[in-house]
């Protein structure tokens, strides 16, 4: 193919690569707001494995699964769809992060406020349960607010949740 | 040690594999090809041996011989291999041009923001936390398939238990060799996949363009593929799909030289084989592309024969066996176990034809679609459709042959979509993933095109 042809075509190309290269530079910046939420420059041959998981929108939750060993996790969540279950991030979150544990997961809150609840019992919930009747009971475990976790692309969480720890 | 030091080496040691295998089974084929399609095929062999093993110590229950010793041990049993097959031919990296090397790093310069983020950033994506990767977790914990009942456990029906294993165990091998779960590191591995894709692309390129194209264009072209969103997003984040879109294309790749081959060469089919079967251990819709394949390799006999006296039985067969096992044994063990399958209720008694109009405009929409695939997308299209219109114009039918593998899988995709017994919006949602492979077929179609509408003039 002849120089002239193929400098209309990287011409042509390059043009199309500017345009695109427009919401591609988006992804790049994105990157950065992982090491500026965790304050932490990112070090190839360091572990920082639990420094970075601080950016996940589930964190508390994950960092929740970490220290929960020998403690009983009871686990209210009454948007149970057996159609659209893969889709409920809280849900796959959940079993993900306590496997090898089985969290079974109470579908109704009149069965749940029912159990037996001990001190020092964890309790995840896709509803606030403070007003409930076990309210008294709770001591809320903070969970990230949303609007102070970036979200982007890859980072969501469109549902909230909460985490609580039975104290009496 | 280090755990991202050591997937890196991890990586390499899979590259190694595959490229001193490739050494071994198929020289020819090294020379031929510039160095990023050996890039790709090194890396696409390296985990289809992997991948062998890893089905074979799964379903013995033997995972556990996976460490950090034996790893090492493995290693340098590697590095002893390589030197020798190294010693036997020398200057084996230079006798690529250097530009190779220039594009090779400027694309992996380019790809630096996703190998950053790859190391760096939490695993997150829906599918890979509820399908995949805790799968890996399971095989992390339990020496075995059996042993982990997880696939039993009607609990996890939602993972799709049925699905193949492939992924999984690549990532719990990752797992087994640091001594715990890190599901964010691993990421860096499930980019080289990508990366590879991309090479693959980059490689039949260069190689179609046979020095036509300047390679500053190729680059940029190169460019223009990886900044597509829809392949950032999918490139590393614990979804199957572009693992299985590289086995795909590797395979179209292997296909094109098959095709334009002589009468009586065979000197790709094997891996083509072993490429195609490999993409049915990572996700289904591997096994709808066997079937195109196949079908497509009887069309070309019929219309291009080719002696089969001089097929190379011998590598044919061990192609078969490291690809056909892991999908063998993990049909069996379904089909003795009871596990649901994800499809089970298809059929063609269920086919309402009033879905395909939804379904094409559908096809549509993800072609058109901007925030996907930016710009490049629509005008590859319309590349592509300009080169096929002037290629039946030139009544270059036989030429064809070759799309027949993006249309087969595209027509395997519809009918799935027709007689699957799950709601059109659920399934059509998947779209966006597995057009991934089909994208990769396109964009190796126009440089296929190219060269059959223009071959180089001492050719023509």
């Amino acid at each position: 193919m002849n120089k002239k042809i193929n400098r209309i075509g990287l011409g042509f190309t390059g043009i199309v690569f500017l345009i695109n290269f427009h919401y591609y530079s988006f992804y790049p910046k994105d990157y950065k707001k992982i090491f500026k939420i965790t304050e932490t420059a990112p070090r190839l041959l360091t572990d920082q494995y639990l420094t970075f998981q601080k950016y996940h929108p589930f964190a508390d939750l994950f960092f929740l699964a970490q220290n929960s060993h020998n403690r009983t996790v009871h686990y209210l969540f009454t948007r149970y769809d057996s159609e659209s279950i893969l889709e409920d991030e809280l849900f796959i979150r959940v079993n993900y992060f306590f496997y090898p544990r089985i969290i079974q997961p109470v579908t109704e809150l009149k069965v749940f406020l029912d159990l037996k609840f001990n001190q020092g019992d964890l309790i995840i919930s896709d509803r606030d349960l403070i007003l409930e009747s076990l309210g008294q009971r709770l001591k809320p475990i903070p969970v990230g607010d949303i609007a102070t976790i970036s979200q982007d692309y890859f980072f969501r969480r469109d549902m909230p949740y909460y985490l609580y720890e039975v104290i009496k | 040690m280090n755990q991202n030091l050591l997937i890196i080496i991890y990586t390499l040691w899979i590259y190694l594999i595959g490229g001193l295998s490739l050494k071994v089974f198929n020289d020819q084929l090294i020379k031929k090809n510039n160095l990023f399609l050996n890039l790709g095929l090194s890396w696409g062999i390296g985990n289809a041996i992997l991948i062998l093993i890893l089905y074979f110590l799964a379903f013995a229950g033997k995972l556990e011989w996976i460490q950090l010793t034996s790893g090492a041990g493995l290693l340098v049993l590697v590095l002893i291999g390589g030197m020798i097959v190294l010693m036997k031919s020398r200057k084996i990296a230079w006798r690529f041009k250097w530009q190779n090397w220039l594009l090779l790093l400027g694309s992996l310069i380019f790809l630096l923001p996703l190998i950053r983020h790859s190391f760096f950033a939490p695993l997150n994506a829906w599918d890979a936390l509820g399908v995949w990767l805790i799968k890996a977790k399971a095989l992390f914990y339990f020496p075995g398939v059996i042993e982990s009942g997880f696939f039993k456990e009607s609990f996890y029906d939602y993972t799709h238990q049925d699905y193949p294993l492939a992924l999984p165990l690549l990532v719990t091998a990752f797992y087994r060799l640091l001594g715990s779960v890190n599901d964010q590191a691993v990421q860096f591995y499930l980019l080289n996949f990508f990366i590879n894709f991309i090479f693959i692309l980059t490689g039949t390129m260069i190689q179609m363009s046979k020095n036509r194209i300047a390679l500053s264009n190729i680059f940029i072209i190169t460019l223009l593929i990886i900044e597509m969103p829809n392949m950032i997003l999918f490139s590393h984040n614990g979804y199957a799909d572009i693992p299985m879109a590289f086995f795909m294309i590797a395979a179209m790749k292997l296909f094109f030289d098959l095709f334009s081959e002589r009468k009586t060469t065979f000197n790709t089919l094997p891996l083509l084989i072993l490429m195609t079967l490999t993409s049915a251990s990572f996700k289904v819709e591997g096994f709808s592309f066997i079937g195109v394949m196949g079908i497509t390799l009887l069309i070309m006999q019929w219309v291009k024969p080719k002696n089969l006296r001089k097929i190379p039985l011998v590598k044919i067969s061990l192609a078969t066996l490291i690809g056909l096992a892991p999908i063998t044994v993990w049909e069996i063990y379904k089909y003795k176990q009871g596990i649901a399958d994800t499809y089970a209720g298809a059929g063609l008694a269920i086919v309402n034809f009033s879905k395909l109009k939804m379904i094409i405009h559908y096809y549509f929409n993800e072609l058109f679609d901007t925030n996907r695939y930016l710009l490049t997308l629509i005008l590859a299209f319309f590349v592509y459709a300009l080169e096929v219109l002037f290629m039946i114009s030139k009544k270059m039918i036989i030429s064809l042959i070759p799309h027949l593998i993006i249309f087969g899988q595209l027509t395997a995709y519809t009918i799935l979509y027709l007689i699957s017994p799950h709601p059109l919006i659920w399934q059509l949602s998947s779209f966006e993933r597995i057009a991934l492979p089909l994208i990769g077929m396109l964009l190796m179609l126009i440089f296929y095109n190219f060269n059959c509408l223009w071959p180089k003039k001492n050719e023509s």
